[in-house]
C-alpha cells in the first residue's frame, strides 16, 4: 500500500498496459504470457505491487493506490504477428523505457500487425490445404481441388469476419463451402479420394492454436483458461463437423458417388 | 516418408504464413514440422505403435519449439502452432463423420474415439515437452 505513495503514477499507464494485455489475449496468447508481459511493462514504468488477473474473456490490472482497469475481451482470433511484436515491445521497453505516449503509438502499430494482405492469405490457405490433402492420402489429381477448397474456405471465413460473424456460425458456414470442391471431385470428375480434398479444406479451420494454448495454460495452472479453451476447441470442431456434414448428407441422400 | 516429411514442412510454413508469421521464424517452424513428421512416421510403423507416432511427433514439436524460442527470443507459440497442424487428426474426424452419415454407427464411433485419443496423445506430447524440456532449458540459462 505504501510502495507507490511517493510517486503517483499516470493513470494512463495502467490503461495502456491493459490495452497491451487485451491485444495479446485477443490474438491467441497464453494466459501466463499475457500476465508476464503486463507485469513486465508495469515494472518498467515504476509501478510496484501490481496485481494482474487474466481470464479467457476479461482481464484486470490494479496498482496499489492507483486505479483498477478492467478490459472485456470479445472477439478472439489467431494473429501470431501481434503476439510476437508485443512480446518484442515489452522486452524493448523493460530495457529502454519510453514515454507512455510513445508506447501507446508503438502498441497501436503492433496491434494492427498483419504482414500479409488478405488475398495472400488465400494463397497460403490453398497451399496448406493441398499439402494436407497429399499427407492424408490424396493423389496429384486432388492437389488443385484441395488448393481451391483451402482458398475458398479462407475467403468465406475472412468475408464473414469482416461482416462481424465469428465463432461457431462462421466455422459452420466455412466448413459447408469447404466440402463443395470435394463434391465436385467425387461427383463430376469421378476421381478417388474426395475425402483428402475435404480434409484439406476443413483443416484451414482447425483450432490448432486453441489446443496448444489449452495445454500450455493447463501446465501453468491456469485451469479456468485451459478448460474454456478445450471447450471452445470442442465446440469449434463440432461446428466444423456439422457444417461439413450437411452438404455431404444431401449429396449422399441424392445417391451421389463417394469413395 | 521423405515426401511426407517435406509436405509436413510445407504445411507448417503455409499455416505459419496464414497466422502472420514471417522471416527466419517461418523457416525454423518448417524444419520443426519436417523433423517431427519424419520421426512420427518412423515410429508409427512399429508393430503395435498405436498413437505413439502422434505422441512422439508432438513431443518433438514441443521440444524443438522450446529450444528455438529460447535461442530466438520469440514466443513458443509461433513455432508450435504451425508445426502441430499436420498432426491434427482431421482425417479420423472426417472418417467418423462419413461413417455416421452412412449410418455405420460402429465404424463412426471407432473413428471418432480414435480421433479423440489421437488428440489426447498430441496434447500429452505437448504438455510433456513444456513441463520437462522448458525447465531444463531455463536452468542452463542461470
Amino acid at each position: 500500500m505504501i510502495e507507490n505513495e511517493d510517486q503517483n503514477p499516470d493513470p494512463k499507464v495502467l490503461k495502456v498496459i491493459a490495452d497491451a494485455g487485451m491485444a495479446l489475449l485477443a490474438s491467441g496468447a497464453e494466459v501466463a504470457r499475457v500476465e508476464d508481459t503486463m507485469q513486465r511493462l508495469a515494472t518498467a514504468y515504476g509501478l510496484r505491487a501490481v496485481e494482474v488477473i487474466v481470464l479467457p474473456t476479461a482481464l484486470f490490472i490494479n496498482a496499489a493506490n492507483s486505479a483498477t482497469v478492467i478490459r472485456r475481451i470479445h472477439g478472439r482470433s489467431v494473429n501470431l504477428a501481434v503476439v510476437a511484436q508485443i512480446n518484442q515491445l515489452s522486452r524493448d521497453i523493460s530495457r529502454h523505457p519510453v514515454p507512455v505516449e510513445e508506447l501507446e503509438v508503438r502498441l497501436d502499430g503492433a496491434r494492427h500487425a498483419a504482414r500479409y494482405r488478405p488475398s495472400a492469405n488465400l494463397l497460403f490457405a490453398g497451399v496448406g490445404a493441398a499439402a494436407i490433402s497429399h499427407l492424408m492420402g490424396g493423389t496429384q489429381v486432388n492437389l488443385i481441388p484441395a488448393f481451391i477448397a483451402g482458398a475458398l474456405t479462407q475467403w468465406v471465413r475472412q468475408t464473414l469476419r469482416k461482416q462481424g460473424v465469428a465463432g461457431g456460425v462462421a466455422d459452420m458456414v466455412s466448413a459447408m463451402t469447404a466440402v463443395l470442391p470435394a463434391l465436385f471431385v467425387a461427383g463430376f470428375l469421378q476421381e478417388p479420394h474426395p475425402g483428402a480434398v475435404l480434409v484439406g479444406g476443413i483443416m484451414v479451420l482447425t483450432p490448432g492454436l486453441l489446443i496448444t494454448t489449452a495445454v500450455r495454460d493447463g501446465i501453468q495452472g491456469d485451469i479456468l483458461s485451459a478448460a474454456a479453451r478445450i471447450l471452445e476447441a470442442l465446440l469449434s470442431g463440432a461446428a466444423i463437423a456439422a457444417g461439413a456434414s450437411l452438404p455431404l448428407y444431401v449429396y449422399l441422400a441424392m445417391g451421389g458417388h463417394w469413395v | 516418408m521423405i515426401l511426407g516429411a517435406l509436405l509436413s514442412g510445407v504445411t507448417a510454413v503455409a499455416f505459419g504464413l496464414l497466422y502472420q508469421v514471417s522471416g527466419w521464424t517461418l523457416v525454423v517452424g518448417g524444419v520443426v514440422g519436417t523433423l517431427s513428421w519424419a520421426a512420427a512416421t518412423a515410429l508409427g510403423h512399429l508393430p503395435g505403435a498405436g498413437f505413439l507416432g502422434d505422441f512422439i511427433g508432438a513431443l518433438i514439436v514441443g521440444g524443438l519449439s522450446e529450444i528455438a524460442a529460447y535461442f530466438r527470443h520469440e514466443p513458443v507459440l509461433v513455432f508450435v502452432v504451425p508445426a502441430i497442424i499436420a498432426f491434427v487428426p482431421g482425417d479420423l474426424v472426417y472418417q467418423s463423420m462419413v461413417a455416421f452419415l452412412k449410418s455405420h454407427f460402429q465404424a463412426g464411433l471407432q473413428s471418432g474415439l480414435s480421433a479423440l485419443f489421437s488428440a489426447g496423445a498430441i496434447s500429452l506430447g505437448l504438455a510433456l515437452a513444456t513441463a520437462v524440456i522448458r525447465p531444463l532449458i531455463r536452468r542452463t540459462r542461470m
